[in-house]
């Protein structure tokens, strides 16, 4: 196998390696209830007060 | 929030620029069908369909689709991120400029300036006034993303990112060009890496104009219009980082049995195949989030927009990738079931979608309810069957074409002359024009009923 052949197949195996690790970070149990967040909160009113943080934490 | 008339104006601006061009392209297509049927009509230069055609597809593409995302995506972002728009004047800006560019674009084409690469046919001029509308929107979300009061994104904001970035990557490594005058440049590519180039911007341009904005506003405007939480936001990212990952090794795909490599061919099959799984998601996650409120389809005339747009997606995405299979491709390839394709995903889904959209805003923007709720049901009635007579006809004379260009006698001659398969065209053509104004005068009551909606805020201020 050439260098070049190598390199190819590395960078394939790497951007499996990184989907991967994407669905195993988002499917995470633990993280559950972090991730699917967002989707209640965008039905929230769209106009709160103007000092509202929203869900953004301090610092 | 800041969420003053300033932006409002420029969601309603975009909007209007955006069913404005909607109605000159499909103008355009229209006079374009009735050329197949009428060949007078074919009036040179100027109404030639060569020319004509490319005016049709960049109306739509650049004027229509691109005014709406813009419109859409400015009126998301703000909600998403709870944060004004970072740079409401430079919007506005970009708001007239975009018009003026997109009409400028049309003279050009309409005048013959042809870079004759398929959705990248604008002249270098002109390119490079794109290239600066959309670095314009980028800064501007961007800009506010970067301010935004909520810590996580939703799902939309992540499509929207992918859309801002793979336009401008695509668009301009596809236009680099050599010009020899102010109308005339020659591509920085040759050969076959020309052709490689233009059809992986070629698909592109589908993955990021068509689809990933398209999903950001079917993911905001569905749960607002409902009421209802997406069925699983992990899903939909899972979807969004697959099309992401996945839609750039596509393009290829476009050139099967041509002399591009082969392993570039298979690859770009194999990937096109493999994009039905993240597609697939999002239809699922859509119907799911619908699950026990179905009747919403009856009593909330936005949702069966969304509905039946992410059900053309569906399909859209079944039919691509098994177009590109190498046996279905010898048949299909060249003929009329590739616009059969085409415009089941342009007219179907990207339409719905946006049109949908549209009501929601300008509903919201004026404070008011929609101007006539019948009249969106006779629009939705009008592009659905317009649509599906205009698809289902191409996607039989498309099957038809095929089999005459291959038939054989036993002899091995060919059965039919290639004349023989035009003459046999004709009908489907014919219903093609009738699906086209059928969808036309659909897509005219969206129009007014848009129109009256939105000038009910002016009665209002």
């Amino acid at each position: 196998m050439t260098p070049r052949a190598l390199a190819y197949l590395f960078f394939t195996l790497l951007l499996a390696g990184v989907f991967a690790g994407i669905i195993a970070y988002y499917f995470n149990r633990k993280r559950r209830d972090r991730v699917e967040a967002p989707k209640y909160r965008m039905l929230d009113d769209d106009d709160p007060l103007p000092d509202s943080k929203g869900g953004r934490r301090e610092g | 929030m800041g969420n003053g008339a300033r932006s409002d104006s420029i969601v309603r601006g975009f909007a209007l620029s955006s069913v404005f061009w909607l109605l000159v392209g499909l103008v355009l297509g229209l006079w374009l069908a009735a050329e197949m049927v009428y060949p007078s009509l074919n009036l040179a230069p100027w109404l030639a369909y060569g020319r004509l055609r490319v005016v049709h597809t960049n109306g739509l593409v650049y004027g229509f689709t691109i005014a709406g995302i813009f419109a859409c995506s400015y009126y998301i972002l703000e909600k998403l991120t709870r944060t004004p728009l970072a740079f409401p004047g430079l919007a506005k800006a970009q708001l007239w400029m975009f018009n003026i560019a997109i009409a400028l674009a049309a003279l050009s084409l309409f005048a013959g300036w042809n870079t004759s690469k398929e959705y990248a046919e604008l002249e270098w001029p002109l390119d490079i006034v794109v290239v600066v509308l959309w670095v314009m929107f980028a800064v501007n979300v961007m800009g506010t993303l970067v301010k935004r009061r909520e810590k996580q994104m939703y799902v939309s904001l992540w499509f929207l990112i992918a859309c801002v970035v793979t336009v401008a990557v695509v668009y301009i490594l596809n236009n680099l060009a050599i010009p020899v005058s102010l109308s005339k440049s020659y591509s920085a590519y040759a050969g076959v890496n020309d052709a490689n180039v233009q059809w992986w911007f070629g698909h592109n341009a589908v993955a990021s104009v068509f689809t990933f904005p398209i999903l950001a506003m079917f993911y905001y405007f569905l749960p607002k219009s409902t009421g209802l939480p997406i069925y699983s936001h992990r899903l939909s990212i899972i979807a969004f980082w697959s099309l992401v990952f996945g839609y750039l090794w596509t393009g290829a795909h476009h050139l099967m049995l041509t002399p591009v490599p082969e392993w570039i061919q298979t690859v770009a099959l194999a990937f096109s195949l493999f994009l039905i799984a993240p597609s697939w998601a999002s239809v699922i996650n859509g119907f799911y989030t619908m699950n026990g409120n179905w009747d919403q389809m009856k009593s909330n005339y936005l949702v069966k927009f969304f509905i039946l747009g992410i059900t053309f997606y569906g399909l859209q995405t079944i039919q691509g990738p098994t177009q590109a299979i190498r046996v279905l491709s010898a048949h299909l390839h060249y003929t009329e079931y590739i616009p059969g394709h085409v415009h089941m995903g342009t007219m179907g889904w990207v339409t719905m979608v946006i049109t949908a959209s549209m009501y929601f805003m300008m509903t919201k923007i004026s404070g008011r309810e929609i101007h006539s709720v019948k009249l969106a049901n006779v629009h939705f009635w009008l592009i659905l069957v317009g649509q599906l007579l205009f698809t289902v006809t191409l996607w039989i004379a498309g099957i038809v074409q095929g089999a005459m260009w291959k038939a054989t006698n036993p002899d091995g001659s060919l059965a039919y002359t290639f004349l023989d398969s035009v003459a046999a065209m004709y009908p489907y053509w014919t219903v093609r024009l009738l699906g086209g104004l059928l969808y036309f005068a659909g897509i005219a009551v969206f129009a007014y009923n848009l129109y009256m909606t939105s000038r009910l805020k002016a009665r209002a201020v």
